[in-house]
């Protein structure tokens, strides 16, 4: 299997945060979904794939290249949306198409016109005449129209009406059909990512704390709910972000499976979302007053 | 060009290329009136030379560099002066950093050498106005009008793009250049710069500065950008 990103060990000190020892892998046809709390570290490692930031140790390889040795040939071949806007406001959308277009050996002029048609944008309005998320509409046109072979999108969705969001992510599904192409997608709003991600990698405090497959993650976890008598039976190994409280305890259990042939009807097994999975991979473990 | 179409910046730049055009010109045929009428002493042109480090230093050659390398990278929002993350696109783009760097080099060099030149052709024409003159003394003042608007347009300028490459909060780095430049001009006193100018090495004195003070802006601009975050 070819691959796409490479993050070996990189860390990447600031003055109130730090980014430690990351290493994650993209294979070529699959999305990843980044999720995590806010300055958790998502951001600045979509920065760093970007070299928008120089990481201090550890090593970014993006289709098997250094990415600051070959940041032209890679940066070719990547579409990008950034949470922010970072497009000149005061210009016409067909401009910064025009603008934008040269620095592409791929760009796609029909492609973009029919994305600018499909998102309902004038061409000839000012991008500062738009709303926040027909901004982001703009921006996913941009990153989309030029063949990328990796689209890095940090929370994209953020700003997007529901309707949209649906459409967005139906798009990218379209374009993730022939294998192609890989995404990088962070967000808060963690049902996109239920929709869309085959790899999800949660990020706490500048660290990886989890990073595995959909669909495994969702095979062996369980929101597992119990007496706290139970507690002392289950090997600690298999729960994360234990509470206690008066009734029993929760926790989100690593071997759902295990579990219930172990304790059976004994506790109560839950399918965890993603936002469930984040909430006790980064939940402090003890005591609750309720 | 897109910082060109940005609300009011064309109109201000043109303004400000008719101002300096007809400032330098009219300089020009003032110094040719003056040396006329009083004589191509040297103490005459010394006190001329005061006069235009007045002008280059007292806040309006200064516009210059400010609007046309400055403005650009700042934005006004609330009220609030803070950089503009100019760099973020075209990082973000298939263009390297050094490329990026060097345009905007380009840019400041390019367009600030053909100011210059504009600007000392003008005022080379206005001493050339009156034919009576005293052209080769008028000259002298020529010469120090390039050196002080090198310094305060082209050299300020490559400053400036030096400091916003190198620096992320490049503000007060920039009001230091200003400061440090508007500072050396007015140390250096007249009797020295006329001495400069009337010098037979003056225009290989001029350009080997001019060129070392370039190549120290985009070297140590380059270098800096190169490694740090945007």
């Amino acid at each position: 299997m070819d691959t796409v990103v490479e993050m070996k060990n990189v860390t990447k000190d600031f003055k109130n945060f730090r980014l430690d020892n990351v290493s994650l892998t993209l294979e070529k046809g699959y999305v990843m979904g980044l999720v995590g709390a806010n300055g958790a570290g998502k951001t600045t490692i979509i920065k760093l794939i970007m070299n928008l930031l120089r990481k201090d140790s550890g090593s970014i390889n993006v289709f098997g290249m250094d990415n600051q040795k070959f940041e032209k040939e890679i940066k070719q071949r990547i579409g990008f949306v950034y949470d922010e806007n970072i497009y000149p406001e005061h210009l016409r959308l067909e401009k910064i198409g025009a603008v934008i277009s040269s620095f592409y050996t791929n760009w796609n002029q029909e492609r973009f016109i029919k994305y600018l048609k499909m998102f309902e944008l004038d061409p000839k309005i000012r991008l500062s005449k738009l709303s926040k998320g027909m901004k982001m509409k703009f921006a996913i046109a941009v990153a989309l129209s030029h063949d990328a072979e990796l689209i890095i999108m940090d929370e994209p969705t953020s700003g997007l009406d529901p309707v949209f969001r649906r459409e967005v992510l139906d798009l990218l599904h379209g374009i993730m059909e022939d294998g192609e192409c890989s995404i990088i997608f962070s967000s808060h709003i963690t049902s996109d990512l239920d929709k869309i991600a085959d790899v999800i990698t949660l990020v706490d405090k500048g660290r990886i704390v989890l990073s595995m497959p959909y669909d495994e993650m969702m095979r062996k976890y369980r929101v597992l709910k119990g007496p706290k008598s139970l507690i002392d039976r289950i090997d600690p190994s298999w729960l994360q972000g234990v509470r206690v409280n008066r009734f029993g305890f929760d926790a989100l259990c690593l071997e759902g499976e295990r579990a219930a042939r172990e304790f059976g009807n004994t506790v109560v097994l839950e399918k965890p979302g993603i936002e469930d999975i984040m909430v006790y991979y980064t939940r402090k473990a003890g005591e609750c007053s309720d | 060009m897109s910082v060109l179409t940005r609300s009011g910046y064309l109109p201000v730049s043109l303004g400000l290329l008719v101002v300096y055009s007809l400032l330098s010109y009219s300089m020009g045929v003032n110094t040719s009136y003056h040396l006329a009428r009083y004589g191509a002493s040297t103490g005459e042109i010394i006190a001329m030379t005061d006069d235009m480090i007045r002008l280059a230093c007292s806040g309006s050659l200064i516009l210059v560099p400010i609007v046309l390398y400055l403005l650009p990278l700042i934005n006004i929002r609330d009220g609030k002066i803070e950089n503009m993350p100019a760099a973020t696109l075209p990082l973000s783009l298939p263009v390297s950093r050094r490329e990026y760097a060097y345009s905007r080099f380009l840019y400041a060099g390019g367009s600030s050498v053909v100011l210059v030149i504009l600007f000392t052709g003008l005022n080379a024409a206005g001493v050339w106005y009156r034919p009576e003159s005293f052209r080769t003394e008028a000259y002298v003042t020529v010469r120090i009008w390039f050196a002080l608007i090198s310094v305060m347009i082209h050299v300020a300028g490559m400053l400036l793009v030096a400091a916003s490459l190198g620096a992320k909060n490049f503000l007060n780095l920039a009001a230091a250049i200003f400061l440090v430049s508007v500072i050396l001009t007015w140390l250096i006193s007249s009797e020295i710069i006329y001495k400069i100018a009337t010098s037979p090495f003056f225009w290989p004195v001029a350009a080997v500065s001019i060129i070392a003070a370039d190549i120290i802006s985009i070297v140590s601009g380059t270098f800096i950008f190169e490694r740090r975050d945007i």
